[in-house]
């Protein structure tokens, strides 16, 4: 299922480089996105996680020029050869909805509610394509079939508010894929939906890819959706990508802490009774960031290094996998998020007050803190 | 790009394990799956349901339609001309003259209407240019915000503290008294509450969604403002342009009675109050007749305007009985 469509020797469809957001306030610079950088290829699905505020919509409404006008925007962004940032909002417009879709994360409001659905996805086609409106009717439909929408000949007519949140996320699929784009950013596709609906919309979104043959770009908190649907990943941390790589090596050989919490406070079926071990803390403000590892607060494996200068991304040992850790050599034998951090009680009883070790052994595998947790 | 997409072939594939898997949640589709047959109504057939089932706007509706419909023709369908000098004057009502003749020997029952016909002009033009440039200046300074909002909007409030009364003694003497020009210069003091009110919903409005998701498809400005943030504010602006009907036969009535409006040998109903009051002890009816219709329009345009509020007001799940 996953990758079925990757040719690797192609050039990337689209190409991030050191892309930075901030916003002035009253407060200060907030710096939203810190030189994040990645490439997606074409066909393919990159997943972006991370926490609410590392930076992972600022960064996909940077790309779409759906920043407010006071957004301070630096670095490049190249979509089949061209520079997107550099792009007039006029330029981008042409771009925006034909080879550049977007999904929005809450489908209950996406939607206008004056217009039948059929009226909105004929919208989408016609603002890109020369087309008749009984044309762009019949494609509706198609592409409501496509996006598995029962009855799509009568549900054409129908208003958003007759539809249900996933059925309404199918219908925004449906548009966003109406042009055949070759990059489709779904924000968050999945998160304002029950559970159940979600597995449908993530096969909805898979229906849309395969019709379509666009690459995509899957934002999300929510690490099941990016195991499930995305070939690579980036996970973000404090506006900045942490690690990247493709999903198995971020799923087996996590090689930046922060990644290695997020695996260990995720329950799982396949494992049997593992505690989970939760990140303690919190992410940092955005504003006034200084020079330093910005996990190192929060990470058991912190050293002096860790708040005196803050990593680049060194190569790992598989190729394209990269972690921004000082420290990512010593996660090579780490096995299991509990031999880095700390198990939750099981009767929530006193928890350690230290959030992390200012200084503990940098090969943790030594002296597993797990073992006196669990006492 | 004009190429078929998808190929119809498609859902042949893997796409109807989609639809299978829609098919035994009834939560998903509500009536659709079964043999109920649920008739779904538009938003706009909702609130017409809504506005036909309120029965003081109806009524009013109706009274509201026959009088401007009376007064836009009715003068072109009596016998008497309202300029028409008869041999007799001074008349009571009679069969022949049902509201009488003036003291210069006119049918007033022609006068009335040519009153009429005028005053629903004035106010429907009125309606009509306060509306148009009202949404204009609210839709530009609540979609683009920051300098453009803060240049319209003191534009708006410097209209709204200017004391009109003033500026149409002075542009009446200027213009002369034609329903057109009475028209414009009312007109132009009418349009800013909607502009204030149209702009309170577009600033609230562009921060929906499905603004930034029509933004993303590529939509322009002009389509987003035109096609997708007024159509959500349409209930406020009819709702508001019903309104200023009424307003605005009010005040065409009092600039005409003050001398200022429309100047004879033309009339308007408030000219026919001003010209009645004088003898009102004596022959009352000569008042009595064009203030009644004064009222009854601007009441029934407040009925209607109150019943389209109902409609409109999604909040309103209930029909009024």
């Amino acid at each position: 299922m996953i990758g079925a469509t990757t040719s690797t020797n192609t050039d990337p469809v689209l190409e991030v480089e050191d892309l930075t957001v901030s916003f002035p306030t009253d407060d200060g610079l907030v710096e939203a996105v810190r030189g994040v950088s990645w490439s997606l290829g074409p066909g393919r699905v990159l997943g972006i996680v991370g926490e609410s505020g590392s930076g992972k919509s600022v960064s996909a409404n940077a790309l779409m020029g759906l920043l407010p006008k006071n957004a301070r925007i630096s670095g490049q962004a190249r979509f089949n050869g061209d520079e997107l940032l550099a792009m007039s909002d006029k330029e981008l417009a042409t771009l925006r909805g034909s080879r550049l879709a977007m999904i929005f994360q809450d489908p209950m409001t996406s939607l206008n509610p004056v217009y039948r659905i059929g009226w909105q996805i004929s919208e989408a086609i016609r603002l890109h394509d020369d087309v008749t409106k009984a044309e762009a009717r019949d494609r509706s439909i198609e592409l409501l079939r496509t996006v598995g929408i029962p009855n799509a000949e009568e549900r054409v007519d129908n208003y958003p508010h007759e539809f249900s949140g996933g059925m309404r996320q199918r219908v925004v699929i449906a548009i966003g894929m109406a042009n055949n784009p070759d990059v489709i950013i779904a924000d968050e596709p999945t998160t304002a939906l029950d559970v159940t609906v979600q597995a449908q919309v993530l096969d909805a979104l898979k229906a849309a890819r395969d019709a379509t043959g666009a690459a995509m770009i899957l934002i999300t908190h929510d690490l099941g959706v990016v195991a499930g649907s995305a070939d690579d990943v980036v996970v973000m941390y404090a506006g900045t990508g942490v690690e990247i790589g493709s999903v198995d090596d971020i799923y087996y050989e996590p090689r930046h802490p922060y990644t290695l919490g997020l695996l260990g406070s995720l329950p799982r079926m396949d494992q049997k009774s593992r505690r989970l071990t939760p990140i303690k803390g919190s992410p940092p403000s955005m504003i006034g960031i200084g020079v330093k590892c910005q996990f190192a607060p929060r990470c058991p494996l912190a050293t002096d290094i860790c708040w005196q200068e803050e990593p680049p991304l060194y190569p790992t040992d598989t190729e394209g996998h990269v972690s921004a850790c000082h420290h990512w050599e010593s996660l090579r034998e780490v096995t299991d998020p509990s031999q880095v951090f700390t198990p939750v009680e099981i009767d929530g009883g006193s928890e350690d007050e230290v959030v992390a070790a200012p200084d503990p052994s940098i090969r943790p595998d030594d002296e597993p803190p797990g073992e006196e947790a669990s006492s | 790009m004009t190429q078929p997409g998808m190929p119809s072939d498609r859902h042949d594939g893997p796409d109807t394990t989609l639809e299978d898997r829609d098919a035994p949640d009834p939560g998903v589709q509500p009536g659709m799956g079964h043999d109920v047959a649920v008739r779904t109504r538009s938003q706009r057939q909702l609130i017409l349901r809504r506005f036909l089932q309120h029965r003081l706007a109806m009524v009013s509706l109706v009274l509201l339609l026959l009088l401007v419909a009376g007064s836009l023709i009715g003068g072109t369908l009596w016998r008497y001309d309202y300029a028409e000098q008869l041999p007799a004057f001074n008349e009571p009502p009679t069969w022949e003259h049902p509201m009488g003749i003036d003291d210069i020997g006119r049918d007033l029952f022609a006068k009335v209407l040519r009153g009429a016909q005028r005053s629903v002009q004035v106010a429907l033009l009125v309606a009509f240019l306060s509306t148009t440039v009202g949404t204009i200046v609210g839709a530009i300074a609540g979609y683009y915000r920051g300098i453009v909002d803060s240049i319209l909007m003191r534009i708006t409030d410097l209209f709204l503290v200017i004391p009109s009364l003033a500026v149409f003694l002075l542009l009446a003497r200027i213009v002369g008294g034609g329903w057109f020009q009475l028209a414009l210069i009312i007109a132009a003091f009418f349009w800013m509450p909607l502009a204030r009110i149209v702009r309170a919903e577009v600033l609230s409005l562009r921060e929906k969604e499905y603004i930034e998701a029509a933004r993303a498809l590529g939509a322009s400005d002009l389509r987003i403002i035109g096609r997708h943030l007024l159509p959500n504010a349409i209930g406020s602006i009819i709702v508001n342009a019903t309104i200023v009907v009424a307003v605005a036969i009010l005040t065409e009535t009092a600039l005409s009675y003050l001398g200022l409006g429309i100047a004879a040998p033309d009339t308007s109903l408030g000219l026919l109050v001003s010209e009645g009051q004088s003898a009102f002890k004596t022959r009352p009816h000569l008042f009595y007749w064009p203030g009644f219709l004064i009222i009854t329009i601007a009441l029934t345009v407040n009925f209607v305007g109150d019943g389209l509020r109902d409609a409109f007001d999604p909040r309103q799940k209930r029909v009024r009985q």
